[in-house]
This record gives structure tokens, sequence and C-alpha cells, in this order.
């Protein structure tokens, strides 16, 4: 009897322990102090835009992608397809008036009310910038069209998001080279690298072989 | 939300006899309530127990004892922590703080003491307090059992309360329907300390009013923010709340890493402002500076969630001495 009442009063306290909207916030901010997204020529972009996510299973659940196949990505799509969400996407996401995470600068702003459900803590964040488009909500995977530059921070120390009902600012002056997937470690800047699709070097060297064959029998 | 806000100064004579007797004083003293609607809210007392001791004292070269320069006369083990059998959690029943000077605001915890000097529960930081002689209070900590005394609408197992840790652990207790028990509902919890400008995030089954009645404090408070925990940080002022415009939090916190929650007092939780520093002025949640008229504020008996990257200290000013 006593387990019984102990079970109803544990079910009575589960049920409302869970009444209250529990929310996190993330933020970026860009500028001289805490530094930059730059183009892989260290110019300021001066298009496109920051994207901050996750990769989630298809139910929502944080999982890991290899940090391989991030980097092999060639669009926003491709990332997509390995489950990136970003967190403007995640339930509850508000943006906290005037942010804007898109280039030229400066980008800056939060997003708060992003449901701790849809952004467990201590789940690693990705923190993307591309040199052309903007991230179309809805229809992410058609986001950041265009871009021919990017980069990828993995900031294994620090870019993980924060405990229920708190707040984290994703900047680049934590950022180390080795947490840098995509692009190059400049001081507190971080430059772009090509999104372009990079031809196999097999590929290349046939090309380069059968241009030899041609002149040689011209030649002859 | 209606907010009740009396302020009824029980004391208003603060006085002046001279602290180096060693003698405690009465300071002003407050009332103020909580209203506390169906759903979650942060919670922040601004009232604290009346000092018991006040006067000139050491701090040993270790930062482990503290000794009154006037023997004080105290009675043995008035002060000790608590000292209950496991499965029961053992808190600090008493504090010492720093009331002038650098520091002032210090929370020191009190393990013992004897009838001439306080043993502390960990060598006193920040290190350079040690070895030299400082003006202290000691207090009772407010506890969980303090801050239901004349509450109303409580909910016996229904009700709880949430308080994180340091390293951030989360801790349940749960309101018993006379004091409070731990979230495996029968180890008692009562005792649980509530720090100085420090808070928990209650959720209540139905209205719940609290009564808080304590002294407002006349010093400084340094409120300590762990960057493993969910820090839930207030102001002591029982009569006003604070405006983030300005406040010691920009400061506080780390230019642009740092930053925190402000939520709705409906039990909703929702998310009602996001604000970082940039080091020398509040901005808001798209970084930008708040305007000198912004009226956010962080409301009475309530607090904020701060999110910091590294640990820190927030020094709140008492509201008698802003």
């Amino acid at each position: 009897m006593k387990l019984f009442s102990s079970s109803i009063l544990a079910f009575v306290f589960a049920c409302f322990a869970s009444s209250a909207t529990a929310a996190v916030t993330v933020g970026h901010i860009e500028n001289g102090t805490v530094g930059e997204f730059l183009t892989s020529s260290g110019a300021a972009v001066a298009a496109g835009g920051v994207s901050i996510g996750i990769f989630t299973d298809g139910g929502g659940t944080p999982i890991t992608v290899s940090d391989s196949a991030v980097a092999s990505a060639t669009s926003f799509a491709d990332l997509v397809a390995l489950g990136y969400k970003d967190v403007r996407s995640l339930s509850g996401a508000t943006a906290a008036g005037g942010t804007d995470w898109d280039f030229p600068s400066p980008v800056s702003g939060s997003y708060n009310s992003i449901a701790i459900s849809a952004l467990p803590a201590g789940t690693q964040l990705y923190l993307l910038a591309f040199n052309a488009g903007s991230f179309v909500s809805g229809a992410p995977s058609t986001s950041f069209a265009g871009a021919t530059e990017w980069a990828v921070i993995k900031d294994t120390g620090d870019h993980l998001s924060p405990a229920d009902l708190g707040t984290k600012s994703l900047l680049l002056n934590t950022v180390i080279a080795s947490d840098i997937l995509v692009g190059a470690d400049k001081g507190n800047n971080v430059t772009m690298a090509s999104l372009a699709a990079i031809p196999e070097p097999s590929r290349a060297l046939l090309g380069l072989m059968g241009f030899m064959a041609l002149l040689a029998r011209r030649r002859r | 939300m209606k907010f009740h806000l009396p302020l009824v100064l029980l004391g208003a004579a603060l006085l002046t006899a001279p602290a180096v007797l060693g003698q405690a004083t009465s300071g002003v003293m407050g009332f103020s309530t909580l209203n506390c609607p169906t759903g979650t809210t942060l919670v922040v007392p601004t009232l604290v127990n009346p000092s018991v001791f006040q006067g000139q004292a050491a701090i040993s070269a270790d930062g482990l004892t503290i000794t009154p320069t006037t023997a004080p006369g105290w009675a043995a083990g008035a002060y000790n922590a608590t000292s209950f059998s496991a499965p029961t959690p053992n808190y600090p029943r008493f504090y010492a703080e720093v009331v002038s000077g650098t520091n002032e605001g210090l929370i020191l915890d009190i393990l013992s003491n004897s009838a001439s000097e306080l043993t502390m529960a960990s060598a006193v930081i920040p290190a350079g307090i040690r070895g030299t002689t400082v003006q202290i209070a000691i207090r009772e900590h407010v506890t969980l059992d303090k801050i239901v005394q004349g509450a109303t609408g409580l909910t016996a197992y229904a009700d709880a309360a949430n308080l994180f840790g340091p390293t951030g652990a989360t801790i349940t207790r749960i309101f018993d329907g006379s004091s409070w028990v731990a979230g495996d509902y029968t180890t008692p919890a009562g005792h649980s300390v509530i720090y100085p400008g420090s808070g928990f995030s209650f959720s209540a089954a139905s209205t719940v009013v609290f009564s808080f009645m304590g002294e407002v404090k006349p010093t400084k408070t340094k409120v300590p923010m762990y960057q493993a925990g969910v820090n839930i940080v207030g102001n002591l002022n029982p009569a006003s709340a604070l405006l983030i415009y300005g406040s010691s939090f920009k400061e506080a916190l780390s230019p642009y890493a740092d930053g925190f929650n402000r939520f709705s007092a409906d039990g909703n939780m929702t998310t009602l402002g996001t604000y970082f520093s940039d080091g020398a002025q509040m901005l808001d949640g798209a970084y930008n500076p708040l305007a000198p008229t912004a009226t956010d504020s962080v409301p009475v008996n309530r607090g904020v969630v701060v999110s910091v990257s590294a640990d820190a200290v927030v020094t709140l000013n008492s509201p008698l001495a802003p």
C-alpha cells in the first residue's frame, strides 16, 4: 500500500514538474573584439550568413556525425541530409529583437525559448558560415544557395548547449585550430575555405594524360 | 500577475553601537511577499536572518579559521554545521560575512566554533584575504524551512523546489506538508540552504504565496556564479526590482560570452529577455546596448538564470546603501 501511495505521489510530482516551459538561449556575435568570419582571402564577408545547429536523427535526438562527413559536404542540403538542424528550426526558437545572423557584419543576436527537449544540455553545437544566401526557414535544404565558401566550427570545449533556462553565446575567440573542421584559424578570426567540390586527383591526372596523348598524336 | 509587495519596516533603528564590541546589532527588518502561480517560478529571497555577531576578526594565514580580535564569548558549537547521519544531507547553519572593505559581501560558511574561534567549512577565498583582519557579521542561513514559514497554498508532495549546485547537479526538494524532503520523498531536507542573492526554481501545484520576513541586508552581497551550474541570481532588495541597465552584472559577466535570461512570472517560465555585457554596459539579446530608459528588470524576490563561461562573482549593492 505504501509503495502504491509513493508511486502515485511520484506520478503526480512528475506530471507537475514538467508543466513549466523549459527553454534555453543560443547567441552569436562577431566584432573586432571577439572575432569574425572572413573570406578565404581574409576580406570581410559581404553576403551569406551564419548557421548554428546540431545533428539529430529522424526523431530529433542529437546524434554524432563524423567530422569527415561534415567537412565533405558541398552544400547546406548535404548537411541537412546528414541530420543538421539550425537552431532556428528547433521548437520554440524565438529571435530577440534586432537579431541578425546575415553578412555583412555586424552579425549579432540570439534565439531564446528553444525547448530544452529539442536542445538537451551539453549537445555539441556547430557554428557555420557561408558566403552567399541565407537560412531559409521552412525549407532549410535550400539555405545558403550559391555559397562557394564556408567555414565549420566544432568547438568541443565551449560550444555546448546550455543547461535548462541557460544561455550560450558562441564566440570565435574561444576557437582553436583543432576546432575548425573547415576553414582556418586567424587569431580571433576564422577564414572560410572553398565549398565547391574539388576534382579528384585521379580524374585530373587522366585528363592531363589524355591531353598529352592528343598533343603527341598531332605531332606525328 | 499581481505583485504583493508591502515592505514593512519593523525596526527602523540601525543601532550605532561600535561593532568592535563584538555584539549583534539589529538592523532594518522587512516583510515581503511573493505570489507564485501554478507552474514554475524562480524564487530569490530578498531578506536575510539578523546578524548574531559583528566585529573585527583575523583570518588565519591558511584561511581555515577566523578569530575575533575581542573575545566574543560564544557558546562552543553554537554555529556548528548540521551533522546528520547519512542519507540526510548536511549543510552549514551559519555564515560569516565580510561587511566592509574590498571583500565586502563575501560569504564564508562556518563549519564549527569554539568560544573564541570559527572554523570554516573550507579555506576562505580569495586567498588574498587570508592573514588579514576584517569586519565580519555572522548570520544564520536562510533555509527552505524558513522560507515556508507563513506561506499559504502549499500542497504536500506536489510542490517542489529545485536547487542547483556548483557542479550543475539538480537537487530536488519536495514539500511534505510541514517541511521538505529529498527527491526520495523520505529523507529530511528542510535545512537545505539558500545563499544570499541565490535562489531556486519552485514548482507549485496551485497558487502559493510566500511571506518573507527578515533583515534588509545592509551591506553588499557577493553572489558566486558557476560555469557548470544553473545560477539563479536575484537582488536583495525587498522594495524594488533591479534595473538591468547599469546593474553590476555589466562588470560581472565576461564580455559577450556570459549572459542571462529573464522569465515570465505567470508560472510558464516564458523567456522575456536575454542579456549580455560588453564589459562596460549591458546588452540586449541582439547584443545591442540597453538604453538608459530600458525598464527591463529583475523582479523582486525573483531571479534570472545566469550562464557564465568561467566561474564568476556578481556583487549586488544593499538597498540601504545603493
